[in-house]
Order: C-alpha cells, then sequence, then structure tokens
C-alpha cells in the first residue's frame, strides 16, 4: 500500500517536471497573429476537426481557416495556383489523391520531429511527406433483414454479392469515389488476382450490374430505407450511421483470399510547397492525430483512429465494436491498396468504357 | 436608326465574349497539346486528343447520348410546359400569379435534394409503384436511379420551371383581343389556336427549346446523381476527366466539342426555323 | 349546347393538365417537406413521418443562414448585373440586321454549354492569370463569385427578354418617336414596360442559377464565401439528417413569401399584367 502511494507519488513528480521541462518549450512557441490555412473536407467535418484540434491553436494566438472541398478539387485548385503562393498550408487528401498531389510535386517535407504524435500511430502511416489522419474500412453493408427474408445467406466476400436474388438488388461505390480502389483491388485479389491487373475486379462489377454506382452517400442509406437496395459496398463508417439510426443493418469486412481479411482506406495529412509557415502547419497536423482529437472524431464522425490509443478506446462503444475491425491483430490482416502497384487512372478507363457501353 | 441597335449590343458582346474567350481560351488551349496529367501539357501542337475523340466508341457513344437525352427534355419540356403557360397567361384570377410563384418557389431547391424526394417516390414499394402495377400498366416497379429514363425525369424538374415561365411571358405579349376577334368571327377555338397562337409564339418557342436544350447539353448534376454512374453523358465524362484523372487536355477536347456541335445544333435550328418561317409566310 | 359542353370539358382538360405538371413538380417537395417534420433520430428520409415533431428545425446549424445571406447577395447582384448585359443584348439581337447574327446569338448562350466544372477550373486559372497581372486576386471572394455567376446567369435574361421582344409590335415605338419622344424616353415608356415580364423572368431564373449552382462556387468560394447550394452538397456528402429537409422546407415557404413580398412591394404584379396589350 505504501509502496504503491509512493510509488504514485514519484510518477506524478516524474510527470511533473516532465511537464515542467515542457512548459518553457511549448510557452515559447506562439502563434500570435499567425494564420493556418487547411484544405480539408466540408460537411462538419471541417467543424469536429477544429473542435478537437484547430481550437489548440487558436489557444496559441494564431487563427485556423477551413478551405472546403472535396480532395479532388482542392487538387484542382493546387494545379490552377501552380508557381504561385500556396493556396492552403495543410492540405487533407483521400489515398488515391495523394498520389496524385505528390507526383504533381505540390508537397513539402515535414519536420517528423514537431509531429510527436506519430508515436502512435503504426509506421506505415507516417513519413517525411505524410501523415494519414484517419482511417476508413471499406466493405458491405448488408440489410441483415431482408437477406434472411429472401433466404440469401450473408455474404462472405464480394463474390458473395453475385447471388442471383441480388440482382438489381446491389448498389456499388462509384469509380470517382475514394473507396473504389479498395473494391477493385479486393475483388480482385480475392479472384487470385494481384493490384498491377484489376481485370477480374472489374469483371465482378460487371457481373453485379448493380441497380446503381453510388457517388452520394445520403442517396444509399434513402435506397436502403425504401428497401430498394439489401447491400451496398461502402465505408464501416455508413453502417455505423445507419444502425444508429434504426436500420436493421450490420458490416461485412470480406474476406480476400484466404488469410486476409477486410480493406483500409486512409486520408493523409501533408504540407504544402511554399507553405510561409511550416511550423504552424506540423503543429497543426500534431494536433489533429492527438488520441482526443482521433477519438473525438471517430465517435462524431465514424471513421477508424490512426491513433492506435484512441482506437483502443472504441471497444467501449458496442455499435462500432460490432461494425469496426479494432484489433491489431484483425487490422494488421486488412489489404492497403498499392498506389505504386494498382493504376486508377488505366482503372478508370477501363471502368467507363465497361459501364458506359452496357 | 439602324446602327442604334448594334451600338447597343456592342457592350454586352464585348463584356460576354471577353468573359467567354478569357475563361475558356487557356483551357481550350490545352486541348491542342499532349495529355501529360496533373495539368502538365506537352510542348508540341497536336491533333491527337481530337483524334481520339473521334475514334474511341466512348467520346462519340456519350456525344450521342447526351444530345439524344437533351433534345428529348426540351421536347417533352416544352409539349408539357406550353399548355400550362398558355392557360396561366389567360387565367384572370389572382392564383395565376400564385400558381407562377409556386413554379418559382420548386425550383429554389436543388436536384441534390429532390432526388432523395424522388427516390421515395418512385421506390418499389411505394404507393406509385404499387398502384401501377395493380393496374397492370407495368410489370415489374418502375425505378428511377441508373437509367436514362431517369436522367430526363432529372433534367425535366430542371427545366420545366424555366420553360414555363419564358412562354408565360411569350404568351402574355400576345394580345389576347385577337383570340376573341377571331372567336366572334365563328372560327373554331383550335383553329384560332392553330392559325394564331401557335404562329405568334413560334419565335419564342423556338428560343426557349433552345436554351432548355442547351441547358442539358451541359447539365451535370442531374446526370451524375440520377444516373448512378451509368448514363455516361458529356458533362459528368469531362468532370471525371478533369477532376478525377487530371486530363486536362482531354477535358478541354470533350469541352470543344460539346461546345462546337451545340452551336451547331444551335445554328442549324434557327436556319430550319427561319426557313419554316418564310415558306409559311409565302404560303400564307 | 355543345358549345357549352366542349368548353367546360376544355376546362377540365387544362386544369388536369395543369395539376399534372405541378403534381411532377411538387411531389419531390411533399416528401422534403413531410419528411422534415419527422420525429426520429434519423440519418435518412422517412416519408410518411412518424412521431410529428419540429425539432429538425432546432437543429439546423446557424452557419447555414450565414451561407444563405451570401447566396441571397450574389444571386442578386448577379441577377442585376446579367440584366445590365442581357437587356440590351436582347435589343440588339432582335431588333438589328446584320451577317452572323445568328452565331452572334449562339455565342450569347455559349454559357449554357459549358459544363460547370469547366466555368469552375477555367475562372479559377483566370483570376491566378489576372492576379498574376493585377495582383488583384479575385479567388475565394465574393466578387470573382459574381462575376462568374453573371456569366453563368446572362443568357437566361438574353433569352427570355427576347422571347417576349420577338413579339413586340415596334409601330408602338415608332408611334412615339414620331410624336417627339426621345429614344430614352421611349424606351423607358413604351419599350421597357413591355419587355419587363421577360426581364423579369430572366432575372428571377438568373437569380435561381446562381443560387443553385454547386461546382461554379466549389472552386472560386472558400471559407466565409461559400454559398449555401455549395455548403448543402458538402453536407450530403459525408452525412445526412433531416435538418437539411428542414432548410429546404425554410427556403420554399420562404421564398413564397419573398415572392409575395416583391409582388405588394414593387407591384411585379401589375408589371407583369401589363405585359399583353390586352
Amino acid at each position: 500500500m505504501t509502496t504503491m502511494k509512493r510509488r504514485t507519488l514519484i510518477g506524478g513528480l516524474a510527470l511533473g517536471a516532465a511537464a515542467l521541462a515542457v512548459l518553457p518549450a511549448t510557452a515559447q512557441q506562439r502563434f500570435d497573429g499567425v494564420t493556418v490555412r487547411v484544405a480539408t473536407f466540408g460537411g462538419g467535418w471541417d467543424k469536429a476537426v477544429h473542435k478537437y484540434a484547430g481550437y489548440k491553436f487558436e489557444e496559441l494566438g494564431g487563427k485556423v481557416e477551413y478551405v472546403t472541398a472535396p480532395p479532388r478539387d482542392n487538387l484542382a485548385k493546387l494545379i490552377a495556383a501552380k508557381g504561385r503562393p500556396a493556396p492552403f498550408d495543410v492540405v487533407e487528401m483521400g489515398d488515391l489523391t495523394w498520389v496524385d498531389t505528390f507526383d504533381a510535386g505540390f508537397l513539402q517535407k515535414i519536420n517528423l520531429a514537431n509531429i510527436p504524435n506519430t508515436k502512435d500511430l503504426l509506421k506505415t502511416q507516417y513519413d517525411e511527406w505524410k501523415v494519414a489522419s484517419w482511417i476508413t474500412q471499406e466493405g458491405i453493408v448488408v440489410n441483415v433483414e431482408k437477406f434472411k427474408e429472401a433466404g440469401i445467406p450473408m455474404p462472405e466476400r464480394y463474390r458473395d454479392l453475385l447471388h442471383p436474388k441480388l440482382a438489381g438488388k446491389l448498389a456499388l461505390i462509384d469509380i470517382t469515389q475514394a473507396g473504389a480502389s479498395q473494391l477493385l483491388v479486393g475483388a480482385t485479389m480475392d479472384a487470385g488476382g494481384t493490384q498491377e491487373n484489376v481485370d477480374p475486379g472489374l469483371k465482378f462489377v460487371k457481373d453485379a450490374n448493380p441497380l446503381q454506382f453510388w457517388k452520394v452517400g445520403a442517396q444509399v442509406v434513402t435506397l436502403m430505407k425504401a428497401n430498394d437496395i439489401w447491400a451496398a459496398t461502402m465505408h464501416a463508417g455508413f453502417a455505423v450511421q445507419m444502425k444508429r439510426a434504426g436500420l436493421p443493418v450490420t458490416f461485412v469486412h470480406p474476406k480476400i483470399g484466404t488469410d486476409r481479411r477486410g480493406l483500409l482506406k486512409e486520408g493523409w495529412l501533408g504540407v504544402v510547397k511554399g507553405s510561409p509557415q511550416p511550423r504552424a502547419a506540423e503543429f497543426f497536423i500534431n494536433e489533429y492525430i492527438s488520441a482526443a482529437t482521433q477519438h473525438g472524431l471517430a465517435l462524431e464522425r465514424g471513421v477508424v483512429p490512426v491513433n492506435g490509443a484512441a482506437r483502443a478506446k472504441l471497444i467501449d462503444d458496442p455499435v462500432l465494436k460490432e461494425m469496426f475491425l479494432i484489433a491489431d491483430s484483425d487490422v494488421a490482416k486488412m489489404v492497403s491498396v498499392d498506389f505504386n502497384k494498382f493504376n486508377l487512372d488505366e482503372a478508370t478507363q477501363k471502368w467507363t468504357r465497361m459501364v458506359s457501353s452496357r | 436608326m439602324r446602327a442604334r441597335w448594334h451600338l447597343i449590343l456592342a457592350p454586352s458582346l464585348v463584356l460576354s465574349l471577353a468573359l467567354l474567350l478569357a475563361s475558356q481560351f487557356i483551357f481550350l488551349r490545352g486541348s491542342f497539346f499532349k495529355d501529360l496529367r496533373l495539368g502538365r501539357l506537352g510542348t508540341e501542337f497536336t491533333l491527337e486528343n481530337y483524334v481520339r475523340f473521334l475514334t474511341d466508341s466512348i467520346y462519340v457513344d456519350s456525344l450521342i447520348l447526351t444530345t439524344r437525352l437533351s433534345a428529348t427534355v426540351a421536347i417533352l419540356t416544352l409539349l408539357l410546359a406550353y399548355p400550362v403557360a398558355y392557360i396561366l397567361a389567360r387565367m384572370t384570377s389572382r392564383w395565376s400569379m400564385v400558381l407562377l410563384a409556386a413554379i418559382v418557389a420548386a425550383s429554389f431547391i436543388t436536384i441534390v435534394i429532390k432526388v432523395l424526394g424522388l427516390i421515395i417516390i418512385f421506390s418499389s414499394g411505394g404507393a406509385l409503384n404499387q398502384t401501377l402495377l395493380w393496374l397492370g400498366v407495368v410489370t415489374k416497379p418502375v425505378t428511377i436511379v441508373g437509367q436514362p429514363s431517369g436522367v430526363v425525369v432529372g433534367l425535366m424538374h430542371f427545366t420545366m420551371g424555366f420553360a414555363v415561365l419564358l412562354l408565360y411571358g411569350v404568351i402574355r405579349t400576345i394580345p389576347r383581343s385577337l383570340e376573341d376577334a377571331a372567336t366572334i368571327h365563328g372560327a373554331q377555338r383550335w383553329r384560332v389556336f392553330k392559325r394564331v397562337i401557335v404562329p405568334l409564339s413560334l419565335p419564342g418557342v423556338i428560343v426557349t427549346a433552345l436554351i432548355v436544350f442547351n441547358l442539358c447539353m451541359g447539365a451535370f448534376t442531374s446526370a451524375a446523381l440520377i444516373g448512378g454512374g451509368k448514363v455516361y453523358t458529356l458533362p459528368v465524362l469531362i468532370q471525371q476527366t478533369v477532376i478525377m484523372q487530371t486530363r486536362y487536355a482531354m477535358g478541354a477536347t470533350i469541352s470543344a466539342v460539346l461546345m462546337a456541335v451545340t452551336l451547331i445544333i444551335n445554328l442549324v435550328s434557327i436556319a430550319i426555323a427561319a426557313w419554316l418561317g418564310s415558306v409559311r409566310r409565302l404560303t400564307a | 349546347m355543345s358549345a357549352q359542353l366542349s368548353r367546360s370539358l376544355r376546362g377540365i382538360v387544362g386544369a388536369a393538365w395543369v395539376a399534372g405538371i405541378y403534381a411532377f413538380l411538387f411531389a419531390p417537395l411533399v416528401v422534403v417537406v413531410g419528411a422534415s417534420f419527422d420525429g426520429g433520430d434519423r440519418t435518412f428520409l422517412n416519408f410518411p413521418p412518424s412521431n410529428l415533431s419540429l425539432h429538425w428545425y432546432g437543429r439546423i446549424e446557424p452557419d447555414l443562414f450565414q451561407a444563405l445571406g451570401v447566396s441571397v447577395a450574389l444571386g442578386t447582384t448577379a441577377a442585376l448585373a446579367a440584366c445590365l448585359i442581357g437587356v440590351p443584348a436582347a435589343l440588339g439581337l432582335v431588333r438589328a440586321e446584320f451577317r452572323g447574327k445568328a452565331l452572334v446569338a449562339a455565342l450569347f448562350r455559349a454559357p449554357l454549354q459549358i459544363p460547370a466544372v469547366v466555368i469552375g477550373v477555367s475562372f479559377l486559372k483566370l483570376y491566378y492569370f489576372v492576379g498574376d497581372v493585377t495582383g488583384l486576386y479575385a479567388v475565394g471572394s465574393l466578387p470573382g463569385l459574381i462575376v462568374a455567376h453573371t456569366f453563368l446567369a446572362s443568357p437566361y435574361v438574353i433569352g427570355s427578354v427576347s422571347a417576349v421582344l420577338q413579339r413586340f409590335n415596334m409601330r408602338l415605338e415608332e408611334a412615339a418617336l414620331s410624336l417627339g419622344a426621345s429614344p430614352w424616353t421611349t424606351f423607358r415608356r413604351v419599350t421597357l414596360p413591355v419587355i419587363m415580364p421577360g426581364v423579369y423572368t430572366g432575372a428571377m431564373y438568373a437569380f435561381l442559377v446562381s443560387f443553385g449552382d454547386v461546382p461554379v462556387s466549389l472552386f472560386l468560394g472558400a471559407g466565409s464565401t461559400q454559398p449555401f447550394a455549395a455548403k448543402i452538397f458538402h453536407l450530403m456528402e459525408f452525412d445526412f439528417d433531416p435538418s437539411l429537409l428542414a432548410i429546404a422546407t425554410f427556403i420554399i415557404f420562404g421564398s413564397l413569401a419573398l415572392i409575395y413580398a416583391l409582388q405588394r412591394a414593387v407591384g411585379m404584379e401589375a408589371l407583369i399584367r401589363s405585359g399583353g396589350s390586352s
């Protein structure tokens, strides 16, 4: 008992000392008069980010401005502004947009020493060009009731969606949406193919002959509610949203091949080349990936935290526990798209040709 | 005296043309250079993007589809809107104002939200489909997403209000006294309509038809949201090519062809209308 | 008797036709308005609504109203500017005789055929270019949006005004001029009242086009200059909640009230009524 107390006491003292040691450093680091411009998603995402991360920057005297648009549109803004002062400092990108933004030379190196919170991230989730900002888990949202009624077995893999009774009752993600890459790669690998050639995945899409390729999440949810579709390929956050709203859905992380299950999609943060205040940008990124921010975003917006400490806490929520793969051992089995191998541009052209010639 | 109208036109033309050329020149110029993605262009002048457009069935099929859908919408919208505009224009009660205001109010709501309502209306278990099935009009539920016919419905939502308002304005300028005079002289209502109203409103009808047609040729949202990723009109292809694939040169090429084809269709329609008008005048 | 019969038959057919078109236009809105009164905690549109409630109206984000303000200011300015360009253009197009008139008319209509995404990207490029030369960057500013929306909206004014002008009897003007009225007085007193319905229609639609635009605003607006439709579009991208239906309902009835107020204030009804020479 007394040893325990002493240990806590010493621990507390150590912590206090550490805090004191850190204090002067942070006290120096003020951002008076500095405005950091952040290109990110709109629709409440920007507000959630500000609520958990952005306000800290403003507490230190700075100001955060959000430039909201889908990542592809923000990339178009960078292209239009090429050769001119950076239109924003921090840019949030989807997985496929990251490749283009990097290739076009719009990013500058990050000083990872200024982003200590990367300690809670997997090694694959950050490097000197980018830091992961969230994870979504791609798979299949299933209306459990309708499947039971129609006597369709619960799907385990993408190809189970080819069940004849599901004809016209499916929505697949559209090729223009982030997440289509995961569908193509997942279906391809499950059919024994590789990321270099996603023709098997395209064939799956063709055979599935869905009611629609969706572009707006709200449409899928409305179609699901109207029982016009019984299953949709989308990310687990949508299943969380639908379940909480009372729809009889669950989420299937599709098996891929013999030993893989589920698909990962990441969002990335980068610093725009020529940003006049990289230090402020890095501070913002560090706050973005903190355990508190990541946990808040997960609860409010249905994404999976990149921060391991935040991810572990999700176990407490029954719905999130059901829909997300949380344990590190499960996450390790998930498939990531390798954009050095998977050629989205070529896949898009093939997809368009296939779908429009039907 | 005659020159006056040229002068009045001039500032608007200079301004519009300046905006058109300034904004489009930089973009369309790209269509003559090799596409290197990410907004990068080759340095040598080439027509290869245009050759690709003409030899690749994706683009040609999409052009035909876009033109066909736009023409269908223009014709359907005019046929449906004309009687409404006529009745509203000849209505003497205050209701005509309420009805006109209602059309404007309906146009305030973006198709992005209307689509959700349309999905509910056309849901397979919904009242509409159940009634149609019961009546035996259809053998399986009518769907709206993922169908060209759904895109037509969406585009008509977009253009109908404007067509009614335009035609209302046109018909209001035809003096009612002309109709009354003809009716008093014993002409049948239908003949009055055919011989007086239709010819007098024809120029306005043609303008309306062209506006509706042009609007549809450039419409993105309806095709993208209702087409369910299956209806590839040219604007959808342009958006995908420029924003998703960052192929600015190819996107510019598709844009240029779209503009050229629409321009030609406009000129030809006006020429045909003028020719019909002169024939009518000669035979009348 | 048969005339009587055919007349009432005509009335019935006419009424049914109008009713049909209005049903077509309003059916989705009835669903939207109805579902906005749903009492549940949902992420989808529930129709018919259950547990009638107004609670979604209380959950409308305040900055949506701010964006609505931006849209109204933007739409009004763009509509006015479109009239300044469109009315003279229509007068010239209908009245003047010159070679290549059809071509000029088609050029005026050109903005309609450029997909709005392309207008967004190309104006963004243009503004950067102008900014490089003059040091004034219109990117993300209200004036930048106004110019692009005026470009987008002017064909509507030109179209609706020329549609009305086609039918205009020029002898009225000639009579006024021959009676010694100045050209300006003639225009103001004779021409303008007649083409006013066309101007109102065009302005109304110019406003609507600006108000409903998403793609152009997405590129040219930023932060506090982001118009309403673009904000809604963002909201729908991620998740959906019925407060969007609530604000849509608010807009439907708000615009009806606004049109009514406009009619009372400027006597638009009288002006539209004066459109015909009847």
